[in-house]
């Protein structure tokens, strides 16, 4: 097997990491396709050098993280279709499933976040330990702790206040019914 | 919504995605890259090569005319600025991704300071020995000589030297503020312990 095709599965295998992170710092199918490429185009790039220092995840989401955090936005151009587009768009049209809804309010109330906090809570999800986030993210294990608790009441009132308004809306729509 | 709830739904969530079509990748990999750092990278090795290019031509030319001291000067104050980009790219070049995030951004703020700081210095350089160069130049005609009593030609002078820079700093500025500012407020972000 060639390391170019030693990587097409080594990528395969690390999509839904990759794709996670770009969706949640992407505003649309153009930033997500650059983020998607981008990550893919750095860990190529640091593949060959990856020493088994950290574990491949570790690496992986250092990498998604910091092409995410110091991605410029370019100006818009005409899109182009491709399967990463519809890595984006999958969860989105399936509106009607409650979990799929639930998980597009999740990235709603991440969105809402300021860039650094994305990471955490991003990480947080991904079932990672204090100890392996501040590893990722160069922070201290209390630090991010506390941030931690913050962002999630944070994430909580989002929620919270979304249902709340599209219950409201639903109870409205009935009444005029 | 529960604390679990939000794990729950996280892991739950259904990434079925398609797979890379065939060729996909490869074609991913084949692209430029867009990042900050890479871009700075092109920059520099762009203008070191028109560094290259000009030095050799310029000292060419000098030599040429027999003007060695000059030459000589000029072997010396290439040969500076030449090294400098060669440092610059390598510096540039040692930024990896792989880097945790906190030292990854200080490492792009810090290269990308010192890049709007290179550029407001060598324009201002730039600038200044144009200008000069101009007046000096423009002094053997009489045209201009004949102006030299009038206060007002000095202050459309100064004028027009000090718009063109303000231009030149304003586009530095538009480019690389909001990179600056976006970096400098995520590492606030992190050092803030409230």
């Amino acid at each position: 097997m060639s390391s170019k095709e030693f990587f097409n599965t080594f990528v395969r295998d690390q999509k839904a990491i990759i794709t996670k992170i770009c969706r949640s710092y992407s505003d649309n199918e153009e930033d997500f396709q650059d983020l998607f490429q981008e990550v893919a185009l750095q860990l190529w790039r640091g593949y060959e050098s990856f020493r088994s220092e950290s574990k491949v995840s570790t690496w992986v989401y250092r990498v998604a993280l910091n092409v995410c955090l110091t991605h410029f936005k370019r100006r818009k151009r005409k899109p182009q279709t491709s399967s990463i587009d519809n890595m984006l768009k999958e969860p989105a049209q399936e509106g009607i499933d409650p979990v799929h809804e639930q998980v597009a309010l999740l990235y709603d109330a991440i969105k809402q976040l300021k860039d650094i906090e994305r990471a955490i809570i991003l990480l947080y999800l991904e079932d990672k330990q204090y100890n392996e986030i501040a590893d990722i993210l160069g922070m201290t294990r209390t630090n991010v702790g506390v941030r931690i608790n913050r962002i999630k009441s944070q994430l909580k009132k989002y929620i919270d206040a979304r249902v709340g308004h599209q219950g409201d809306m639903a109870d409205s729509k009935a009444v005029n019914a | 919504m529960q604390e679990l709830d939000i794990k729950e739904i996280w892991q739950t969530q259904r990434l079925s995605t398609p797979e890379l079509k065939e060729g996909e990748l490869e074609a991913m990999l084949r692209k430029r890259s867009q990042s900050i750092v890479e871009k700075l990278k092109t920059f520099t090795r762009v203008e070191h090569i028109a560094n290259i290019v000009v030095s050799i031509l310029m000292i060419g030319y000098f030599l040429y005319k027999g003007d060695y001291a000059f030459s000589g000067v000029l072997i010396l104050f290439m040969t500076i600025i030449v090294l400098y980009y060669k440092r610059l790219y390598n510096k540039l070049h040692a930024i990896q991704p792989t880097s945790d995030v906190r030292e990854y951004l200080i490492e792009v703020h810090k290269e990308l300071r010192d890049f709007v700081r290179k550029y407001q210095i060598s324009l201002s350089l730039l600038f200044t020995i144009a200008f000069g160069l101009g007046l000096y130049l423009g002094l053997k005609d009489k045209p201009i000589r004949d102006k030299l009593d009038d206060p007002l030609f000095y202050a459309r002078i100064g004028g027009v030297y000090l718009a063109s820079l303000a231009a030149c700093f304003l586009i530095v500025h538009l480019v690389y503020s909001s990179k600056l500012k976006k970096i400098k407020g995520m590492l606030d972000e992190m050092n803030s312990r409230d």
